[in-house]
């Protein structure tokens, strides 16, 4: 199931240490590490859900990576190179880096026909021969056909599943290399989301674009992406296919937030006390340590890593690809 | 489903929308009845003015014209509304006033638009110093008192039409400048602002594309609430008698038939026309604007 | 227990007025919940399910028609007197929504808010504010904060202290976990699920996630374009639905490890019918792909099928034998 043979040539993306810290609201507030130290390659045409509750810095993570969001450290690289700061090369950088929010209502000025919106893209990087050509093509591409009965339309004109449509196919025109969703189905009704990750599935599978799905629902990437990362305070705590983080989770994190959605593994229910984190107060040592149901169990103690988990930050370890690590002290047991 | 035909080309299709939204608007206007009545007031005054020379000739405003006639004579079959102080047709004054107010009146407003729409998009947009600094400015403007300021510049600037109409609208635009820029932040924080970015616009398209059809018909209804003030501003500079003595207005009239002590002359022909024509034009203004502001309202005009 | 339902709906009808004149929104309900049980209803959007719990208390709009019965311990409310009608609200029934935040009263502290939902039914039975705080697992010093200063999950603690405050027989949970986090969801979930057992309480848990209902429910209703179109025990119809609308809800709610959904996002063609402009016959047929020509002129009613008891379906389909259980 999982392609091993897509993770051979370079990355597509390659995050190094990225840290996004927002300054204090208030004099003499804290900083908020929105994104805290994060690591992470993506191959060409693989898709990758980028998981964790709100708060985790998913959403700021996605916006660095399309340039929205200044870093305070670290790197991203895209396609072997620094992503450009000068207007051009910024120019072609977003062309290949595409991004599909989560509210399509919102994103869709509605002002704008189906044709103009989707035509935007095209217009902004000059490109307008055979526009009439290429937006008709991406409209029925991404299942709105026959487009010529779209093109006219205005965004109230149509349902959310279609306005989500209309934002992927005005994101598909640039033909990029790596699409960011952020919760692309979580405002839209049940029935339809299947249509529309079905739709990202294929898109990615025909074009060998890469897709980095934001999201705090584990079915969805049950259901497309090949890998998962899960963040937890600004920080992927676990990552590898999908299969195995979700099969076997190692962070007890994943295994907390595994145990509440379903119970296919059988896992006891694991409800963490507690609210959504803060990321203006990250604990000492590991991020996790307030909130860990082995800490709080004593299992720590008993695997005499309660020292570490208190004063050291887990490191999460550098290994190929497909490797399932987690950062987190008892697996060094 | 099938009724909006298949061969529209987008630009076809982005005039078909123009016209769908004007005609939206006319619609909307004609069940207004405040709303219309200010607009047929509107053209009706406006009718006037550009007929003016049909109605009366312009040599008819100069002193001598009113030589030969009696010196504040009531309304006759000759002199509809009499004469004034010197003798001269106070209709005809009326009529060519009616040019010279409203000349100003508009001129005043596309100067106060054009600076206020410019100052609240820039300091609305662009943040950090620069959209502070402007904003600076726009809260000395909209609390200094204008027209003390108005006065000095009018004296620096001269008098005529033109120069008086810049004094107006350059102490006039504030207000629509604090309008303009709300709406901006609102707009500029929407998801296809930040979908535009994404896709690689500059600031430019974004304001061209997206910020722009978002503000002006904000900025239509602003204006048209302004040409009333303006028009009460150069009547009363004219009135204080910094007003065009060549080129007569309402308030230069009001002046007039103040110095004139028509009022205690009780030669109402005098004071009342253009009195009433004032009142008429700021009130069939706001009317119009006031609707317009309804139509355009975008906690409505959500679509 | 069937026998002395809690709430006892028959042929519920209501129709709102809108700018475009009536809208179904419910047309047609029967529904009975027991002492102690708790009932999912599940739909999405425009379905008609919360119009249906503001309807169980008769908040809607005044031009609003509601017609059919509802037993509420019972009570006939849709006769009752307005007095006695907000007796019922509350005392008797009462319902946590979605949005804590907009419900809560941000000027005023939260132990006066609840203070006020336990004096405007100064029952015998109604408890202090400290009780209710504890019951809801926040700590006292809660009562003296305002709404702002509390998370989104406490103050959803707080509207469920406030609709238990007066002993109610039932509550109308209207997607009381919809905007929270998972981890914060399940604390909720949890927390209703503790009162409901200790207080012996009904419940209708209504949701558009049926993944939420599986182990929080004892029966669910699935609702489609005003309708229920299939109705059972909740683990019986989550991982066995038999009408062709809940099986595809049901599919859009994957099972992690289950190979069977694994890169394989299932859903509906088309969406949800607008209430203004239901199509013809069964409602679900243009959606349906096992829909025959029939469908599209007969509206099955929701029937018993033969295999179970407790299982009723609105599809000409549902007691054929290659579409049973799996």
């Amino acid at each position: 199931m999982s392609s091993n043979e897509q993770y051979s040539g370079n990355a597509l993306l390659e995050l190094r240490d990225v840290h996004v810290a927002y300054p204090a609201r208030r004099r003499g507030g804290s900083v908020a590490r929105a994104v805290d130290g994060v690591q992470l390659i993506l191959q060409p045409g693989e898709i990758v859900a980028l998981v964790g509750e709100s708060g985790c810095g998913k959403t700021t993570l996605a916006r660095a990576i399309l340039g929205l969001q200044q870093l305070s450290q670290g790197t991203i690289q895209f396609d072997g190179e620094s992503i450009p700061t000068d207007a051009a090369g910024k120019k072609l950088f977003r062309r290949q880096v595409q991004i599909v929010f989560q509210d399509p209502t919102a994103s869709l000025n509605p002002r704008q026909s189906v044709y103009e919106i989707v035509a935007e893209g095209l217009r902004i990087h000059g490109n307008s021969e055979n526009e009439h050509k290429i937006v008709s093509a991406a409209l029925e591409r991404c299942g709105l056909h026959p487009a010529d009965r779209y093109m006219l339309r205005y965004p109230h004109e149509l349902s959310g599943g279609q306005r989500q449509r209309v934002v992927i196919a005005g994101a598909m025109v640039l033909e990029p290399r790596l699409l960011i969703a952020d919760e692309p189905v979580s405002s839209l009704d049940a029935s339809v989301r299947g249509e529309i990750l079905k739709l990202l599935q294929d898109l990615a599978r025909d074009k060998n674009m890469a897709v980095l799905v934001v999201t705090h629902d584990l079915g969805l990437p049950w259901n497309i992406a090949d890998r998962i990362a899960v963040m937890y305070l600004g920080r992927i705590v676990e990552i590898g296919t999908t299969e195995d983080v979700l099969a076997r989770p190692k962070h007890p994190y994943t295994r907390a937030l595994l145990s509440v959605v379903h119970e296919h593994l059988q896992l006891e229910q694991q409800i963490l006390k507690g609210d959504t984190p803060d990321p203006t107060s990250i604990a000492r040592g590991c991020r996790f340590n307030p909130r860990c149901p082995m800490v709080q169990s004593g299992e720590a103690e008993r695997l005499g890593i309660l020292q570490k988990c208190l004063n050291d930050d887990p490191v999460l370890p550098n290994k190929q690809n497909n490797d399932h690590v987690a950062a987190c002290h008892a697996l060094n047991f | 489903m099938s009724i909006e035909a298949v061969q529209v080309s987008p630009r076809q299709m982005t005039w078909l929308r123009r016209r769908r939204a004007l005609l939206r608007v006319w619609r909307e206007l004609r069940h207004d009845r405040s709303g219309f009545t200010g607009l047929l007031l509107l053209v009706f005054f406006g009718v006037v003015a550009a007929a003016a020379p049909l109605i009366a000739d312009r040599s008819e405003l100069l002193a001598a014209a009113g030589r030969n006639n009696p010196d504040l004579a009531a309304p006759s079959a000759k002199f509809l509304l009499g004469t004034d102080d010197i003798g001269r047709s106070v209709l005809s004054q009326l009529v060519w006033g009616s040019r010279v107010s409203l000349f100003i009146g508009l001129l005043a407003t596309v100067v106060a638009v054009v600076i206020g729409s410019t100052v609240g998009l820039i300091s609305g947009y662009v943040k950090g110093r620069v959209g502070s600094l402007l904003l600076a400015i726009d809260d000395f403007f909209l609390v200094v008192p204008f027209l003390p300021l108005a006065i000095v510049l009018a004296v620096i600037l001269g008098r005529s039409p033109v120069t008086l109409a810049l004094v107006i609208g350059f102490t006039s635009w504030a207000g629509s400048a604090r309008l303009v820029r709300a709406q901006v932040l609102s707009l500029s924080e929407r998801g296809y602002v930040e979908r535009a970015r994404a896709l690689g616009a500059n600031s430019r398209h974004v304001i061209l594309r997206h910020v722009l059809p978002g503000v002006a018909p904000l900025i239509i209804a602003n204006a048209t609430l302004i040409v009333p003030g303006a028009i009460l501003t150069e009547s009363t500079l004219s009135f204080l008698g910094f007003g065009d003595r060549l080129s007569p207005s309402w308030g230069k009239l009001l002046d007039g038939a103040q110095s004139s002590g028509s009022i205690t002359l009780n030669a109402w022909w005098y004071y009342l026309p253009p009195g009433i024509c004032i009142i008429t034009v700021v009130l069939a203004f706001t009317l119009f604007g006031r609707a317009l502001e309804r139509i355009f309202d975008p906690r409505l005009a959500g679509r | 227990m069937i026998d002395s339902p809690v709430l006892k709906v028959r042929d519920l009808y209501v129709t709102y007025q809108s700018s475009f004149g009536p809208v179904p929104a419910v047309r047609g309900v029967d529904l009975d919940i027991a002492l102690g049980e708790t009932l999912g209803l599940a739909g999405e959007s425009g379905c008609g399910k919360s119009t249906l719990a503001m309807a169980l208390l008769r908040l809607v709009p005044p031009a609003t028609q509601i017609s059919g019965s509802i037993l509420l311990d019972g009570q006939s409310v849709l006769t009752m007197k307005p007095g006695q009608l907000r007796l019922v609200r509350w005392a008797q029934a009462s319902i946590v929504f979605q949005g804590a935040q907009h419900v809560l009263n941000p000027v005023q502290r939260i132990g006066s808010q609840i203070d006020e939902a336990i004096q405007l039914h100064h029952g015998s039975t109604s408890s202090t504010v400290r009780e209710m705080l504890a019951l809801v697992g926040l700590s006292d010093g809660c009562a003296d904060d305002y709404p702002h200063e509390l998370s989104g999950g406490q103050k959803q603690r707080v509207m469920i202290a406030m609709a238990l405050s007066c002993n109610p027989l039932l509550i109308i949970a209207d997607e009381p976990t919809t905007a929270l986090d998972v981890m914060v969801q399940a604390q909720i979930l949890q927390l209703l699920d503790n009162i409901k057992r200790e207080r012996g309480l009904s419940m209708l848990f209504i949701t558009h996630d049926l993944s939420v209902l599986s182990h929080n429910t004892d029966r669910v209703a699935v609702m489609y374009a005003g309708r229920i179109v299939e109705v059972g025990p909740a683990e019986e119809l989550l991982r066995g639905s038999i009408h062709p609308y809940s099986r595809a809800l049901a599919e859009s709610f994957p099972i992690i490890g289950d190979p069977k959904s694994r890169h394989q996002p299932k859903g509906l063609a088309g969406d949800p019918p607008d209430p203004n402009s239901l199509p013809s016959g069964c409602p679900f047929h243009p959606r349906c792909n096992v829909a025959i020509d029939s469908c599209k002129s007969i509206d099955i009613k929701l029937s018993a099928v033969t295999k179970s008891i407790d299982r009723q379906v609105a599809c000409v389909h549902a007691n054929d034998e290659s579409r049973s259980v799996k």
